[in-house]
């Protein structure tokens, strides 16, 4: 029996299902980090991308995380000429982060991390089951 | 070939195994664009010829040499692709996990009464 691999597998699902967690706090509680100079630009939303990797030694394929990217969508402007991030004009760039989408991202990633428990308990059951045997 | 029904019940607990690790798999990606789900053939399939269960591994000293054959995965019947091309059914993974620990349990408990049989065959209390 083989039941280490199984717990791999879902371990990696664990581990890829937290690093989307990081990255979803880190746009959160940047969603109002503005720039410091006039005109400049403020935090930038991150997103995270993630594929299935074939490993050898487990025979098996793992989920891992394939890259941390930019979102490129436009900054949204604000009218607030006393802010020190104000352009010329007076209007200061916001973070592209909107929290209802980061929100429902946490939900998505919550609910897969609880589904790779899931099967890391189910897996667990069985394990004991087989020891019970002897 | 015919097993007895020690060896048949093995070979259902190695199988159940198998399908476990792939339903894991699926799980794991299931944020994974493009990725296409697998499914495990049916026991019957396997007990015809079809597919192969892995040997056992005897020794781990050698972590870079191939892993031990055998597959019985089949890519899965496709209800839905989402946008991000991930074709992965949380509902559909959970219920064969469900499904696969219900029979595990079935055949641990097969495995354990048939051996009570033979140490009441033999005099032993088990």
């Amino acid at each position: 029996m083989n039941f280490g691999t199984t717990l791999a597998i879902s371990a990696s699902g664990l581990s890829a299902q937290g690093a989307r967690l990081r990255v979803i706090a880190e746009n959160l509680a940047n969603a109002s980090s503005t720039g410091t100079t006039p005109g400049s630009n403020p935090y930038r939303r991150k997103t995270i991308v993630f594929s299935d990797r074939f490993d050898r030694t487990l025979n098996a394929n793992l989920v891992e995380v394939d890259r941390i990217g930019h979102d490129q969508s436009p900054f949204p402007v604000k009218y607030d000429p006393s802010n020190p991030a104000a352009n010329a004009q007076g209007y200061v760039k916001l973070p592209n982060v909107n929290s209802f989408v980061e929100l429902m991202d946490m939900q998505q990633a919550e609910r897969s991390y609880d589904a790779n428990l899931s099967v890391m308990n189910a897996t667990r059951g069985m394990l004991t089951r087989m020891l019970d045997l002897i | 070939m015919t097993d007895d029904l020690l060896g048949l019940a093995a070979k259902r607990v190695a199988y159940l195994d198998q399908s476990q690790r792939l339903y894991a798999q699926n799980i794991a990606n299931l944020d994974t664009p493009g990725f296409t789900p697998k499914a495990a053939i049916p026991f019957s399939a396997l007990l015809n010829g079809e597919g192969t269960l892995p040997l056992a591994v005897t020794h781990t000293d050698d972590q870079t040499s191939s892993p031990p054959g055998g597959t019985i995965a089949v890519p899965a019947r496709i209800a839905a692709r989402a946008p991000d091309g991930n074709a992965v059914s949380l509902n559909q993974q959970l219920a064969e996990i469900a499904r696969t620990q219900i029979s595990q349990q079935y055949a641990v408990n097969i495995y354990k009464s048939y051996l009570g049989m033979f140490h009441t065959a033999l005099g032993n209390t088990p």
